[in-house]
């Protein structure tokens, strides 16, 4: 069983390429990613829910044209368009949607897994719809595959002290869209002090 | 000081030389793994249909996703290059690109932007026929794809879907290599209703004088175009479009055509059509598998493994695993190397060790618990019988399920990846209680 904290060390190192949070329970998930957010370091990120509404697609595709640009002056992308492109992506696969989302995000394997890379979070129940219909993206994943559900609450005193209460509010509007709730504030609060590692 | 993935460093180095995203090639640039030849005729079957039917060649390649065909076919780009009597241009159809429903316009706008960026090769581009051919080109394609010209300032104006896309003509080299750009990215991305529709015949004519004059810059033989990534088109009625409906336009371009097609639509119902129309696809098999329990492994592994200075730093058990668990697809191969380096690290291994490898196979597993039961009864079949690669387009693709493996005997070698033997097994188990 892996570690958030191993999941941040990957991405870290590699800063390119595609992992996959894999998910069950939104409470699972939400500690994940606080666990992630702890250990990654100087590397942004940016956020979006996936689903089959258009305007979700149409944000896909603006996110991904700023690795792919095409225009008269392309070292003259705007400020913002250059910070997206430079982030971790997080593309968070709303629930049955793989059918309609698979094809789009399987067509741009090249510009997602282009560094610093991306995260697709995806629950359990869909990876096999996903995978059956983003056959060539699911093949730059590999064995890089992680768990919420049996992620460990293990970590180095220095990710704990780095642990928040709260996810940036970009992640938080995803996740409110997402089927199930997440904990409250107390109750991650609670958690990370049950989780110290030990003082020895 | 002995080296040692524990190290943060040498870790990252070894990282830096492995790439399973992009091809391999010769030439090793960090973050790129480096090609190495492997034991196919590939190249020899590639070379003698380029050279026996000169500038009229019509190939396709295929083979099973992270088999390799990307890195075989740029080197072959590159020996060919360098030994033949043809110009040559490697078209990307992933560049800039989505070809996943991408249709036969969307690959000839392709063919047609790299075309023209290779022009940059020559240096006569100011000579009158090169200057006036761009222009007929340029004319055209404004003409096609609704563009206008704004005020005095040499500015076009096109819309692509909706959005405006301003190009200024001061660079007209330039400008038409972004008109291409992207109308061939609109072509791909855009729904069926926006697109361009057919692409005129005054512009396959425009493409066959540029393609004339490289023949003539180069006093040789008609080109060769290397189409890439047009594996990636998972529609099928795009693949039929282009694989099928298409090849009367593919047969007026003059030059030899070496395109990749996806594996499955060369199967099943589409097979008759397209081997009439291109003749058998020539297919790249996934390298040997090995065996476990015998002591040997194909060279090509270990090459892999010290091209990323990684031959000092894995046990050997290690290595089989990974290659065995790899089932000969070298895109896994490299992914379980990547990982079985960052689990040592985090392990505070030297080297990579048997229990870092079988952690990397463990995580590669979770993609086969998701194979439905379907999928399983047509997999236990498929490797009962060894037919019906038809219907099992899906065990053909991640996570692979079934390996096509080089003939032995005349037809391929249908085998099950060895990462999807422990959910095969549990399921033969099921059934075999059931009928109990």
């Amino acid at each position: 069983m892996s570690t958030a904290e191993q999941l941040a060390f990957s991405i870290c190192t590699e800063r390119r390429g595609i992992h996959v949070v894999l998910w069950d329970d939104q409470n699972d998930l939400v500690r994940a990613l606080l666990a992630l957010f702890a250990g990654l370091d100087d590397l942004r990120t940016s956020a979006l829910l996936l689903s089959d509404q258009e305007k979700d697609l149409l944000a896909l595709r603006e996110l991904v044209e700023t690795r792919i640009e095409i225009s008269e002056d392309a070292s003259g992308l705007e400020e913002d368009r250059r910070l997206r492109r430079d982030q971790l992506w997080i593309l968070c696969l709303q629930q049955a949607s793989s059918i309609a989302v698979g094809p789009w995000l399987n067509g741009w394997r090249r510009p997602i897994s282009d560094p610093p890379g991306a995260m697709l979070v995806i629950r359990r129940a869909d990876f096999g719809s996903f995978q059956r219909n983003a056959p060539d993206i699911a093949s730059f994943i590999g064995p890089r595959i992680y768990d919420a559900s049996t992620m460990l609450s293990v970590f180095s005193k220095t990710t704990h002290e780095l642990l928040r209460t709260r996810l940036p509010d970009e992640i938080e509007a995803v996740l409110r869209r997402l089927p199930g709730t997440s904990p409250s504030e107390a109750d991650v609060a609670d958690w990370i002090k049950a989780s110290a590692p030990d003082e020895r | 000081m002995p080296r040692s993935l524990s190290d943060l460093q040498q870790l990252r180095t070894a990282l830096g030389r492995l790439n399973a995203e992009r091809r391999a090639e010769l030439g090793g640039r960090e973050d790129q793994t480096r090609y190495e030849p492997r034991a196919s005729e590939l190249h020899k079957r590639l070379a003698l249909e380029v050279t026996s039917r000169r500038g009229k060649a019509r190939t396709l390649v295929t083979g099973q996703i992270g088999v390799g065909k990307s890195s075989e076919l740029w080197q072959f780009f590159h020996d060919q290059k360098n030994a033949s009597e043809e110009f040559i241009v490697y078209c990307d159809l992933e560049q800039q690109e989505h070809p996943e429903r991408c249709g036969a316009t969307g690959v000839f706008l392709t063919i047609f932007r790299d075309c023209w960026t290779e022009t940059q090769r020559f240096k006569r581009r100011s000579e009158r026929k090169f200057l006036q051919l761009r222009e007929e080109i340029l004319t055209r394609l404004i003409d096609w794809l609704g563009g206008e010209r704004v005020g005095k300032d040499n500015k076009l104006l096109f819309k692509f879907g909706g959005m405006d896309f301003p190009v200024f003509l001061n660079e007209p080299n330039k400008a038409l290599a972004l008109v291409l750009g992207k109308a061939a990215q609109h072509e791909a991305v855009s729904e069926p209703s926006d697109r361009f529709g057919l692409v005129p015949d005054s512009l396959v004519n425009l493409l066959n004088n540029l393609l004339d004059w490289f023949t003539s810059q180069i006093r040789g033989q008609a080109p060769l175009l290397i189409i890439d990534h047009v594996d990636k088109i998972r529609d099928a009625a795009a693949a039929e479009d282009v694989l099928i409906k298409a090849v009367p336009h593919w047969n007026r371009i003059r030059a030899s055509i070496v395109m990749t097609a996806p594996f499955e639509h060369t199967l099943g119902d589409l097979r008759h059509s397209v081997e009439s129309k291109w003749g058998r696809p020539i297919m790249l098999y996934p390298v040997p598998i090995p065996e476990l329990s015998s002591g040997s492994i194909p060279p090509i592994y270990l090459k892999i493994v010290k091209n990323a200075g990684l031959d000092a730093l894995i046990h050997q058990e290690s290595l089989h695993l990974l290659a065995r668990y790899s089932g000969g697809i070298l895109r896994s191969y490299v992914q379980f190397l990547i990982d079985a380096c960052k689990e040592a690290h985090l392990a505070g291994h030297r080297r990579i060790e048997p229990s870092d490898a079988r952690k990397v196979i463990q995580d590669a597993e979770i993609a086969y618990q998701d194979y439905t039961t379907t999928e399983l009864a047509l997999l236990d079949e498929i490797s009962d019988k060894e037919t019906g690669l038809g219907e099992a387009a899906t065990l053909l693709r991640s996570p692979i399920g079934l390996v096509v493996a080089e003939p032995k005997d005349g037809d391929p070698e249908l085998l099950v990846h060895p990462l999807a033997r422990s959910a095969l097994a549990k399921y033969q188990l099921k059934k075999q209680k059931a009928f109990a």
